[in-house]
This record gives C-alpha cells, sequence and structure tokens, in this order.
C-alpha cells in the first residue's frame, strides 16, 4: 500500500509540474473541427492566430525566443522602447498591436492591459507589420512552423491576407490548427 | 484498504502491559482517492490539450511564373467555389453554365461535396482546384479541406477567385432564385 502510494503520489507531483497554465486568449479563436489527428508541437512554433473580427494576434510560446524577438524589432523599427518595456513584453505570450501602438500597451497597468482591446497587427498592403515580425521571428529561429489559427466566423479575406504575406517570404507550409472531430468511413 | 490500517488494534505488547497501545497508522484511504483522482484529471488533460493540426502546403507564389490552370487538362480538374453564407459550388468545365451545380457541406447529403468528391476523384489525376470568395469563412476553407482529406484526394490547390467565377456563381444564384419561385 505504501509503495503504491509513494508511486501514485510521485506520478501526480510529475504531472502537476509539467502541466502548463493555459493563458487566456485576448480575443475568440473558436477553430473549425476536422478529422486530422497530427498533433502540433510544443516548441518552435509561431502562431498567427486570427480573431472572430478579423484581427490578426501573433503567439510565441517560448518567453526567451519573444526577448529576442522584441529586441531585433525594437532596432528595426526604432520604437524606443526600455528595458523594462522589454520584459514586460516577453511575458506577455499572444499579442495583436500595431506597432505604434507598442509602447503604449507596454506601459499600461496589468489590469488594464488585459482589459485592452488590441486591434490586431497590421497586414495593409503598404504597412505589413506581420511580415516585419514574422521576418525577424524566422531569422532568430530558422526551424519555427508557421501555424494558423483561425475563428470559424472570421472571414476569408484576412486568412487571405495572412497565407499571401507568407508566401511572399517562399513560406509555403503552414498548419491549420483545427479542433477534433472523427473520422467518417468513407464507404 | 481501510481494514489494512485496522489490522494492529490492540492486543499485542500494548495489552501485556496492562495499557492499551494507540495505533499509529492513519487511514489514508481518502488521501490515495484523491490522489488517483488527481493523477486522472492531470494525464488527461495534458494529453488532451495538444492541439490538432491539418498541413496546408501552398504552392511556390512566384511572380515570374504563375501557375495557369490551363496546363492541367479539363477533364481532370473540377473547380469549388466557396460563396457567402456557407453556399458551396462546383464545376468541371469553364464554358457551360449547366455543368455549374450548387451543393451543399452536409455529409449526408446526396449530392453534397463529400458524394461529388469521391465520385470525381476516383479518376487519380483528378485535381480539385478551390476557390474561396471573398465573402466565404475560414470555416468553409477548413471545411472543404477537410473533405479533401477524408476522401483522400492527392491533388488539391487554393487558388484566388476570378471575376469569370464570380460572374458564373451570381449566374448560377439567378437560375437557383428563378426556379424557387
Amino acid at each position: 500500500m505504501t509503495a503504491m502510494c509513494d508511486v501514485a503520489f510521485l506520478l501526480l507531483t510529475f504531472f502537476i509540474l509539467t502541466a502548463k497554465m493555459k493563458v487566456p486568449d485576448p480575443a475568440r479563436f473558436e477553430v473549425p473541427s476536422a478529422v486530422s489527428e497530427k498533433k502540433l508541437p510544443d516548441e518552435n512554433v509561431l502562431r498567427i492566430s486570427i480573431s472572430n473580427e478579423g484581427a490578426v494576434f501573433l503567439t510565441i510560446a517560448e518567453q526567451s525566443r519573444r526577448k529576442e524577438l522584441i529586441k531585433e524589432i525594437d532596432k528595426m523599427y526604432s520604437l524606443g522602447l526600455t528595458e523594462a518595456d522589454k520584459e514586460k513584453f516577453s511575458l506577455i505570450e499572444t499579442f495583436g498591436v500595431p506597432m505604434k501602438q507598442l509602447k503604449f500597451y507596454l506601459n499600461l497597468s496589468d489590469d488594464k492591459r488585459k482589459a485592452f482591446k488590441q486591434e490586431g497587427i497590421v497586414i495593409d498592403s503598404t504597412n505589413n507589420e506581420l511580415k516585419g515580425w514574422v521576418r525577424v521571428a524566422k531569422t532568430l529561429n530558422e526551424n519555427a512552423i508557421i501555424a494558423i489559427k483561425g475563428d470559424r466566423a472570421s472571414e476569408y479575406t484576412v486568412f487571405k491576407k495572412v497565407i499571401g504575406t507568407m508566401q511572399e517570404m517562399h513560406l509555403n507550409r503552414f498548419s491549420l490548427i483545427t479542433g477534433l472531430e472523427n473520422k467518417p468511413s468513407t464507404n | 484498504m481501510s481494514e489494512i490500517a485496522q489490522k494492529e488494534g490492540g492486543g499485542g505488547k500494548g495489552a501485556s502491559k496492562g495499557r492499551k497501545k494507540a495505533s499509529t497508522r492513519v487511514d489514508m484511504t481518502p488521501m490515495v482517492d484523491l490522489g488517483f483522482l488527481l493523477i486522472t484529471f492531470f494525464m488527461l488533460t495534458t494529453t488532451l490539450s495538444k492541439q490538432q493540426i491539418m498541413l496546408l502546403p501552398m504552392p511556390n507564389k512566384d511572380k515570374d511564373k504563375p501557375i495557369s490552370e490551363s496546363e492541367i487538362k479539363e477533364s481532370n480538374a473540377m473547380t469549388v467555389i466557396l460563396g457567402e453564407n456557407d453556399k458551396i459550388y462546383w464545376y468541371m468545365s469553364k464554358n457551360r453554365v449547366p455543368d455549374f451545380h450548387t451543393t451543399s457541406y452536409d455529409p449526408t447529403d446526396e449530392n453534397g461535396l463529400r458524394k461529388v468528391l469521391l465520385e470525381k476523384t476516383r479518376n487519380p489525376e483528378m485535381n480539385v482546384i478551390i476557390k474561396p470568395m471573398d465573402k466565404s469563412t475560414y470555416q468553409n476553407v477548413v471545411d472543404v479541406l477537410d473533405e479533401i482529406h477524408i476522401v483522400n484526394a492527392k491533388h488539391y490547390a487554393l487558388i484566388d477567385i476570378t471575376k469569370d467565377d464570380e460572374e458564373l456563381v451570381k449566374k448560377q444564384t439567378a437560375v437557383n432564385e428563378a426556379s424557387t419561385n
């Protein structure tokens, strides 16, 4: 009995420690379901999310990579972020603010930042900030795969713009994040 | 399980001394129950939290060499157009309007997309060309790609809609409306 208890609690500790806290998303991303059973890897994923209102968000799971990314972006776009700003940025997993709002967004207090409505990363043909983010992220981590998480109701035009942006950078392989659905028989 | 803890109640040395020695064993059953419950919970949530993905390879967008549909034989190309409000159309040949069909995402429908795709993809050379209109949703695109994975079609591509196709859809909606009135 004691031995079994020991093993059980060891397992319990293991699972508790390895479990990852789920960070709430800043917008609604309700993914469509599909039969595919491939799993998304935990690391080296550059996730582009499209909300039901068509706002585009970027997610990088690793904190160290976010830190590297913001350093480069700060240099490239001369945003004038302080070290504290960059530190704050590295704590935010999913973000979707235009470049010119980034400093303002990071300077908000924690509560206000949660309540702040992010309008999404800009992907106009003249000012494609998503391209900047992805290009820098991709040079920092060549193995990153592009995952797209779209809301069911989001319009195809936004998806087309995102895909088009990636294709301009010769990134042609995408992983669409889908929910689980049982495979029907085809006979 | 609880019996184990009570096995050494009184008796033994304690009884011989004349004083009943209290058992130091604690009934651990509820704690163990809770422990296993938590294990089950964490095991299930960790495996379920991994997200499913569907791979979507896109053609190289080379500006010098645009992909032309005419490279594919007409009999080997099936075009699926995704319209607004979950409407979906398909055709084999561009030039004949009677060849333009309206279908549905419903897998149980006799004329649904799955039935059509199954029949058409018996030809292993068949290319399915998906053209979502601007008003279609992301759900529509994923649904069609999903159907394609279900019927195991080998060649498919996601291509921008053209003016001709939009015209065809307009004509078809007019025909559909006329027939229902």
